[in-house]
């Protein structure tokens, strides 16, 4: 135990929360992460002395690679720059890539040595055991932490909303996803993933630019602008001297401004896709960073209809898919009829893809067409933008700043005694 | 996971007391300070004296007493744990009394409040053996007494 070494309620733990989108860190007893960044990295295959001027970048020599970590180093355009995540399904896959954004978050963020700070992480509820002990083995032997605990995400949620008990329904960038907690424990043979979640919305809204035929071009691209009136094509400078881009650098970049479109025009529609509703939608302007603006009316429900009604997606391959309100339905079949009713009567929605206008009422619409008639239905969404975003990472902060929680560490003298196994036996 | 709050031995001779004499209606338990660490342990913050067995009248006024204190406990935006000795009648007209167990997180509740509960109850519950239901209250619909009471009836007809 662990737990004479730290004595009262301040013990300087930080937590990761790893998410497809974005990179959550921070210290523990905060309200909100100190640092979030992009979980998606720069990658260039060969060195190139020239560019070491960026302070934020990231070099590795041994390998020949060049890391750009960060909002700021990512967005500057680079010959030969391919864009890439180090997860896959949530979990981590590229180590190499782990461990230069573990760099990274120590010296520019926590600006901090890793053996002073026990860590906290979470993890997809669907992570493998070979992963955990991994990132264990990593955490102990590459940066020395005192301590450290790794904890489910779904249950991290649960918990911040008062819930031991619960269907947590995580929309995020990469997957949707159902995951019964029952007591505590997460119920993994009934988790339901669904790829329709933010990044489906940007395809889709890519989709809708081309049938419209705008143009979306991001800012990197852009020297000087003019401002022109609603709807006329757009008069912009292309900059010069543009390095050569690739196109996963030029589709990240479009997919930021997309992202940004989804944020200020999107709205899902109340029930299923009506025409004449979609019509009298008020019109939301919007200008792109070209400066062609334009107003969006009906587009603002048409866009998000497939995340409820896969039917509605055009491409063939949309039937296999589940809507927002299937992969909870069908996630809460899979679990045990004893305890059913208590799931339906607390399903919590967490992750940034909820954030669209309309999303909670939408949900709870078609979840109530579906529970039984003898269950009682209730969606609980955390107040606010950042509760809803950050939820699992201010759970894991919570906790880890418990005075109590000092002896729930794995130490590292467990560790060593132990060795990365420990962390199936302390972590469940 | 749980957070290891300690449980003070007050908790268990409450409980027991209740199952063994009938000695409380109801407790309710509050995580307080120990041993000089914040948050640390769960301890008896109220009890209630016991009531004769089967009379309708004398337990209804005292859980009204006890929502009543659930109620303002969610006014200061707090979690609390509570047991309650509930009885009532069967659809076969014998009375039945069965221990509640309630895990009060009013989603009004601070963040912080509603992960040191929950996290925490989980190793609450396993050491009150012989709880005859466990009941996750987020708000004052959750405990009102027409839904304990159907939630009750329920399991009784099922067993």
């Amino acid at each position: 135990m662990s737990g004479g070494v730290y004595g009262g309620d301040e013990v300087g733990a930080l937590v990761f929360d790893i998410g497809s989108y974005s990179f959550r860190a921070g210290y523990a007893g905060e309200d909100t992460p100190k640092a979030e960044f992009p979980s998606t990295v720069g990658v260039c295959e060969e060195l190139d002395a020239a560019m070491d001027t960026d302070e934020n970048s990231q070099i590795s020599k041994q390998s020949q690679k060049k890391y750009y970590i960060d909002t700021n180093s990512i967005c500057v355009p680079r010959k030969g720059m391919e864009m890439m995540s180090f997860l896959k399904e949530g979990m981590i896959e590229d180590w190499d890539i782990f461990e230069k954004v573990m760099d990274h978050t120590y010296n520019k963020h926590m600006m901090s040595e890793p053996q002073y700070h026990p860590v906290m992480m979470s993890e997809p509820s669907w992570n493998t055991r070979g992963k955990r002990e991994k990132l264990t083995e990593i955490m102990f032997e590459k940066y020395n932490i005192p301590a450290f605990f790794l904890c489910k995400n779904a249950v991290l949620a649960a918990f911040a909303n008062g819930r031991s008990t619960g269907l947590v329904l995580d929309s995020g960038a990469t997957h949707t996803t159902a995951v019964p907690v029952y007591d505590g424990y997460v119920l993994g043979q009934a988790i339901v993933k669904s790829p329709l979640a933010g990044d489906f919305i940007t395809l889709e809204l890519r989709k809708l630019m081309e049938d419209l035929s705008i143009d979306v071009v991001p800012p990197y691209m852009i020297g000087s602008k003019e401002a022109v009136s609603e709807g006329v094509a757009p008069k912009w400078q292309k900059k010069k001297d543009l390095p050569e881009v690739t196109k996963s650098f030029h589709s990240y970049m479009v997919k930021d401004v997309l992202q940004d479109v989804a944020a200020s025009i999107l709205q899902v529609s109340d029930g299923p896709y009506d025409t004449a509703a979609a019509e009298s939608l008020p019109m939301v302007h919007y200008e792109f960073p070209s400066g062609y603006n334009i107003d969006f009316s009906e587009e603002r429900i048409k866009v998000c209809e497939g995340l409820f009604d896969p039917s509605y997606i055009k491409e063939a391959q949309g039937n296999s898919m589940l809507g927002m309100g299937h992969t909870a339905t069908t996630s809460v079949g899979m679990c045990d009829i004893d305890i059913r009713p208590s799931l339906y009567n607390s399903v919590i929605c967490v992750g940034g893809n909820t954030l669209i206008q309309g999303f909670v009422d939408r949900l709870t619409r078609d979840l109530s067409s579906k529970t039984p008639p003898s269950m009682r239905l209730k969606v609980i969404t955390p107040p606010g933008m950042a509760e809803r975003r950050f939820s699992s990472w201010i759970g894991g902060s919570i906790l880890a700043s418990l005075g109590s929680f000092q002896q729930m560490w794995i130490s590292k003298q467990e560790y060593e005694e132990g060795g990365k196994s420990c962390v199936e036996r302390k972590c469940p | 996971m749980s957070s290891g709050v300690q449980i003070l031995e007050e908790c268990l001779t409450a409980f027991n007391d209740i199952k063994m004499n009938k000695k409380y209606v109801y407790v309710i338990f509050k995580i307080v300070d120990h041993d000089g660490k914040a948050n640390s342990a769960i301890s008896v913050e109220e009890t209630a004296a016991g009531i004769k067995e089967n009379d309708q009248e004398l337990q209804d006024k005292a859980y009204e007493e006890f929502s009543e204190k659930l109620r303002k406990v969610a006014e200061k935006k707090e979690c609390r744990y509570a047991i309650f000795d509930y009885g009532f009648m069967q659809a076969n007209a014998t009375w039945k009394n069965t221990i509640i167990f309630f895990q009060w997180n009013p989603d009004n509740a601070a963040v912080k409040q509603k992960m040191l509960y929950t996290s925490s109850g989980k190793d609450f519950t396993p050491k009150l053996k012989g709880l005859g239901k466990k009941i996750q209250a987020n708000s004052l619909e959750d405990i009102a007494e027409s839904e304990i009471r159907a939630q009750c009836l329920d399991s009784s007809r099922a067993t």
